[in-house]
């Protein structure tokens, strides 16, 4: 059984354009960046995590089209979040746009069949929209770093408006997402 | 046409078969948890990391198609020769220019298109009033015995002015009726976060006639006995080749007349010519079995292959001299006969047929043949000689007095040996001894087999049958 899942995983690899395959480079490469970039915030290193995620790098990079991504982002979070201190370090940049361009990778692979050319006007289409994605995320960036030095005191009424924005975020994707059938 | 639904305020809105992918899934699910997660535990920096998923997935669901296109394919030629390509393209009709019929509000309308007049700009395309395709992509499966273009049968576009063509060409190698497609084609949204699969149209048929082979011959025909044609016929009169200068007699054209020769002699004489008249040839197509591999017009040909051409080239070459053409086919269920004619149209009938042979489909014998042919048809049967129906129905045809030709159409190379089956090449080759047995008796009862070979391929036969036309035959009747 597993040798038939490699043929066709060998047959699909076979059938990858050069865009496809920089995309699936790009799939591979980003989350060791995003990984890297917390070694590097957090001043410690763990091989097997790198290893996991090398793995689950090279198995969204062949499988473009399954939930495993989610989980890569998610975990790369929680990671970031559990051994990373210091708010105001750029390695948090660094993290966010490798992130960012993982997904992104993900989603321009799986929007075109494998075997696809992509054209000159597609390409520009899509990093012209990660740029803007960049620019934003390197502006809430700034923002954070500014605030971080500015000593906030907690606000229990601030937290609630969050949490109500970030509520009625995910309601609207929600509703947005599902079958308007 | 689109279908309109109804929302709860009573204003309507197309029904969409537009589906969120993992993408959208995964920036969704990652933006909104990080963000809450963020907030949470007072993190601005995972807030940093949730922004751009985040940013696309609101962007994602801005721009998410309401309409779904319309889809269309064709194809450019639905009969080719061949060797032959044709385009196969579908034509995928974006609709975001449409608008709401009546009943549609108009806070509504006025809403969407100020939504849609901000996107446009971010987008940095035309206004719109809603997402829309962005990208279409067509995926073909190349049929048997053809050849695409792009060689992968997947072409993308970008949907850029509401309609956009995708085009492959399809080449087909090997004559035949195959089918094309179903196609499949599938439309992505802004950040590939929507999914639009155009329903499956039925597959369209191509039908490729067979080149037909390189074919001339220079003999004579054996029994011309028809009005019309090119072949000369043993009898003096109006026809175009020239016989003898005689003496004027009652009756002749005035145009024929020799004036030189009228001058030096003080008598008229005239130019007579043999008539020209044509004959009836019957070609019988063997396709009880296809020996050999078939690797299309430019690679190696199968026994069928050679059959099928060959009866095309020497149907041509009939059909061009004015004579009448019919063809019989054994073993194929379907097609069983094309009736006698004449005429370039005529051609395209017999091609046709041939392109429909399924070779094997009916391989019950169903006796004698039943050609209901004329005194002087001459039938050519083409067959590799392998099923002993063809050589008999041979040999049956001969005895009822027709003049039969056989064209033996096995490819060569067959009996190399295969590597996996040791034995495959010594029931070949025993096959063949006996084969050869046949033909040696099917020769002494008078019918001649010669070996296809393109150009001057029935030459001596047909001149050897010429010459002995006149002679008596024995015949059962």
């Amino acid at each position: 059984m597993s040798l038939t899942r490699l043929d066709l995983v060998q047959n699909e690899i076979a059938s990858w354009t050069v865009d496809q395959i920089v995309l699936r480079l790009a799939v591979v490469a980003t989350p060791l960046v995003a990984i890297s970039a917390a070694f590097a915030g957090a001043s410690s290193w763990s091989p097997w995590l790198l290893l996991l995620v090398l793995v689950g790098a090279v198995d969204c990079a062949t499988q473009i089209e399954s939930n495993l991504g989610l989980l890569m982002i998610l975990l790369l979070a929680w990671h970031w979040g559990v051994t990373v201190d210091d708010l105001r370090t750029p390695w948090t940049l660094v993290a966010a746009l490798a992130l960012a361009l993982f997904h992104t990778a993900m989603a321009a692979a799986a929007s075109v069949p494998s075997a696809g050319q992509w054209s000159a006007a597609m390409r520009i289409r899509w990093l012209r929209r990660f740029g803007v994605v960049a620019t934003l995320t390197l502006a809430s960036w700034l923002a954070q770093v500014a605030l971080a030095g500015s000593r906030l005191t907690g606000s229990g009424l601030l937290l609630f408006v969050a949490l109500v924005a970030m509520t009625a975020t995910a309601l609207l994707l929600r509703a947005g997402a599902l079958s308007r059938h | 046409m689109t279908p309109w639904r109804r929302q709860r305020d009573g204003s309507l809105l197309p029904q969409s078969g537009w589906q969120p992918t993992i993408a959208h899934l995964r920036a969704s699910a990652t933006g909104v948890i990080l963000a809450i997660a963020a907030v949470l535990v007072r993190r601005p920096d995972l807030l940093v990391i949730a922004t751009p998923v985040l940013v696309i997935a609101v962007w994602s669901n801005w721009l998410r198609p309401v309409r779904d296109p319309s889809a269309a394919d064709h194809l450019a030629h639905h009969t080719v020769r061949e060797g032959e390509a044709t385009t196969w393209r579908v034509t995928v009709s974006d609709v975001r220019k449409d608008i709401p019929p009546d009943g549609g509000t108009i806070a509504g309308t006025i809403a969407g298109r100020i939504a849609g007049t901000i996107a446009g700009r971010i987008e940095g395309t035309s206004l719109r009033a809603s997402g829309a395709a962005e990208v279409v992509t067509a995926i073909l499966a190349a049929p048997p015995f053809s050849t695409l273009e792009p060689a992968t049968g997947v072409v993308s576009s970008v949907v850029d002015n509401g309609d956009v063509q995708l085009t492959i060409s399809v080449r087909s190698t090997r004559w035949g009726r195959r089918l094309i497609g179903p196609a499949r084609v599938v439309a992505t949204s802004a950040w590939a976060a929507f999914r639009w699969t155009a329903g499956s149209e039925p597959p369209r048929t191509v039908t490729t006639l067979p080149l037909p082979s390189v074919f001339d011959s220079s003999s004579p025909a054996v029994h011309p006995v028809g009005l019309v044609g090119l072949s000369r016929s043993a009898r003096p009169g109006d026809g175009s080749e020239f016989a003898s200068v005689r003496p004027f007699q009652s009756g002749d054209r005035l145009r024929r007349i020799h004036w030189p020769r009228s001058m030096r002699t003080g008598t008229l004489h005239v130019t007579s010519t043999w008539s020209d008249q044509d004959s009836h040839v019957v070609i019988v197509v063997d396709a009880f079995n296809d020996l050999g591999e078939s690797e299309g017009i430019d690679g190696q040909a199968s026994s069928l292959d050679i059959t099928v051409r060959a009866a095309g080239a020497i149907a041509e070459h009939h059909l061009r001299r004015g004579d009448r053409v019919a063809v019989h086919v054994l073993g194929a269920r379907g097609v069983v006969r094309v009736p006698t004619a004449t005429g370039s149209a005529h051609l395209r009938r017999v091609l046709d047929t041939l392109a429909t042979i399924e070779p094997g489909t009916d391989v019950r014998d169903h006796g004698g043949l039943q050609l209901g042919l004329a005194e002087g048809a001459l039938v050519v049967m083409l067959s590799p000689l392998i099923s002993p129906l063809a050589l008999q129905r041979a040999f049956a045809l001969a005895t009822r007095g027709l003049t039969v030709v056989v064209v033996d159409t096995l490819p060569s190379g067959i009996v190399e040996d295969d590597q996996t089956d040791p034995f495959h090449g010594v029931a070949w080759r025993i096959r063949l001894l006996e084969r050869h047995r046949e033909l040696r008796r099917i020769q002494q009862a008078g019918v001649p087999v010669v070996q296809w070979r393109g150009p001057g391929s029935l030459d001596q036969v047909l001149r050897d049958l010429h010459r002995h036309a006149s002679r008596p035959r024995m015949a059962r009747r």
